[in-house]
């Protein structure tokens, strides 16, 4: 399944591929770091609030909506009821964050097709 | 080279955001409007950079990794009460910002932030700060001050007499109200309408401040040129106080004296100036009430209320409402790029019927939260925040149907699990979890059956 999301704005105006494939990479570089936290500080819940905050403020600027409810979901999860399922939870938000990484930075990678390398 | 001289006015912006792709992000969009920032990504950085810079503006992510944002923003406003603070947060955490606002923060923005509303905010905060600083007639971008005097209330038109009777005289001020009266409104009025209005305005927050911050910010470095101490930059205009009672007493007792005496505290060649400003202070405290209890100076007390007004709490004015909300709806909507020209009767009503314990800050943060998350050119009682009583939409009665089995008449086996998972998790408020448990399944198994019905849909 294909992450459904949208480059911010700006990005679509920049005209200056460097500048594009500059941000794209920081935003997927900051998705995947999320992931890899999130994987690694699965048994600390004060950790996972952060990083989850952290996430869902990225998944929030790409419209990445069904990213953004996930991360709700865990927070809530994490506040009101902090081992009840977070595993699987967590699990998936890892996935799709990876899977959303992949896909901003191929989109504004200057080498995808159509564009010069 | 003299170390304490103003800093450069070349980063009137500073944005502090920890998460480096949305800092570049905005730092772009900001560039790209010909607004460049100076970037912090850490309270403690975000500190070490006002004080070196001192921005007039300030764009302040909540959530940073080593402290709390609104601790950060009490510590710039101690350092610079004028400073314009745009607080950041994530949606869902609009109480954070409402906290803020009451704190003093100038405004806030709420995720994902869209380009024309973060150059907008920015835009007005720095205007509001130019103006202030060009100590013109001061015209504050907040939108709580534009209707502080609006109505015809006997209890507003009072305030008006008032005001306009105490402008041009002399003496000390106290004004008096609960928070979000428009106190600080008021305050600028009486500034602004003095035959002080073109001298500075110099306020000073007194509560929360430590004795020895609060020293340096009123009177200034011991051994240090006195330019940037407050009491030095308001001479010829006003200081205004927030909370006086608040000092701690050695902070007291040098303001009782230098009141008394008439003159600023020496600088370091001994020389002292004639005291010439107005103190206006603003307090949620009755400033008149003798014997005090709360340790305050009984004769600083006197010293700072010779003229009183008393800010009326919203409730008070409920007549003023229906006006008051109108003029805080177009001048939002414009704010927040939104076309809003009229609010309905139900929603006038939603509002009127409220005790406002927030008062005018608190009417504000409703009708902005009803503007940035609906659209226009109406606004209606169901637009408001469910906390307003009133305006909770009613539950909608499902049709009775006498075998429960006929809903699922014509549906395959795929389609009745689907309508009863998404019907368990609406009535569990969109939590995945807690539905899970209802229905005995992993959560995960949601997830999968909910990716297959998107994928069938495309």
């Amino acid at each position: 399944m294909a992450a459904t999301y949208r480059l911010p704005e700006i990005m679509r105006e920049l005209g200056d591929d460097a500048e594009i494939e500059a941000l794209g990479g920081q935003i997927a570089d900051d998705l995947a770091n999320c992931a890899k936290r999130l994987r690694a500080d699965d048994s600390a819940p004060g950790k996972q609030h952060e990083i989850l905050h952290e996430l869902r403020g990225v998944a929030l600027t790409l419209r990445a909506e069904r990213l953004v409810t996930l991360c709700r979901e865990a927070e809530a999860a994490l506040t009101h009821a902090p081992d009840t399922g977070m595993d699987d939870l967590a699990a998936h938000i890892c996935y799709l964050t990876d899977m959303l990484a992949a896909s901003v930075r191929a989109e504004t990678s200057r080498s995808r097709p159509g564009r010069p390398a | 080279m003299n170390n304490s001289s103003p800093p450069s006015d070349t980063h009137s912006l500073m944005l502090v955001e920890d998460t480096p792709s949305l800092q570049m992000l905005y730092r772009t969009v900001l560039r790209k409007a010909g607004y460049p920032a100076i970037c912090a990504t850490t309270a403690a950085e975000a500190l070490e950079q006002f004080e070196k810079h001192r921005p007039q503006v300030v764009l302040l992510d909540l959530m940073l990794p080593d402290r709390d944002g609104l601790s950060v923003m009490s510590d710039i406003l101690r350092l610079e009460p004028e400073t314009r603070i745009v607080v950041i947060t994530a949606d869902g955490a609009i109480s954070k910002a409402v906290e803020a606002t009451r704190r003093g923060a100038h405004d806030y923005l709420v995720k994902p932030l869209g380009d024309r509303r973060l150059v907008s905010a920015v835009a007005t905060a720095l205007n509001g700060a130019r103006q202030a600083s060009q100590v013109q007639t001061r015209l504050p971008a907040d939108p709580l001050t534009l209707g502080v005097f609006d109505g015809n209330s006997a209890a507003i038109e009072r305030v008006r007499a008032q005001v306009a009777a105490l402008a041009g005289s002399m003496a000390n001020v106290v004004i008096q109200g609960e928070g979000g009266t428009g106190r600080c409104a008021c305050a600028e009025q009486l500034h602004s309408n003095s035959p002080r209005a073109r001298r500075p305005m110099v306020t000073v927050s007194c509560a929360g401040a430590s004795s020895e911050r609060l020293w340096i910010d009123l009177f200034g470095h011991k051994t240090g040129p006195q330019t940037r101490a407050a009491l030095a930059r308001a001479q010829g205009g006003s200081l205004v106080l927030y909370e006086p009672q608040d000092m701690p007493q050695d902070i007291q007792t040098e303001m009782l004296k230098v009141l008394s005496e008439g003159l600023l505290p020496p600088g370091p060649d001994g020389e002292q100036e004639v005291l010439d400003f107005r103190v206006i202070s603003v307090t949620g405290h009755d400033l008149r009430s003798a014997p005090r209890e709360d340790g305050f100076n009984a004769e600083l007390s006197y010293r700072l209320a010779v003229l009183s007004i008393d800010m009326p709490p919203l409730r008070k004015r409920a007549d003023d409402i229906p006006l008051l909300a109108r003029t805080y709806m177009g001048h939002l909507a414009q704010q927040e790029g939104k076309k809003f020209t009229q609010i309905a009767p139900d929603a006038l009503a939603a509002l009127t019927e409220r005790d406002w314990p927030g008062n005018l800050r608190e009417l504000t943060n409703v009708l902005r939260q009803a503007i940035v998350l609906h659209d226009g050119p109406e606004l209606r009682a169901e637009m408001l925040p469910s906390a307003l009583p009133g305006s909770a939409s009613a539950p909608v009665q499902a049709e009775p149907v006498d075998d429960p089995l006929d809903a699922f008449a014509g549906l395959t086996l795929a389609q009745i699990e689907r309508q009863v998972i998404e019907a368990v998790i609406e009535r569990h408020g969109g939590s995945v979890p807690q539905a899970a448990r209802e229905l005995d399944i992993a959560p995960s198994t949601i997830y999968r059956k909910r990716d297959a019905w998107e994928a069938s849909e495309r």
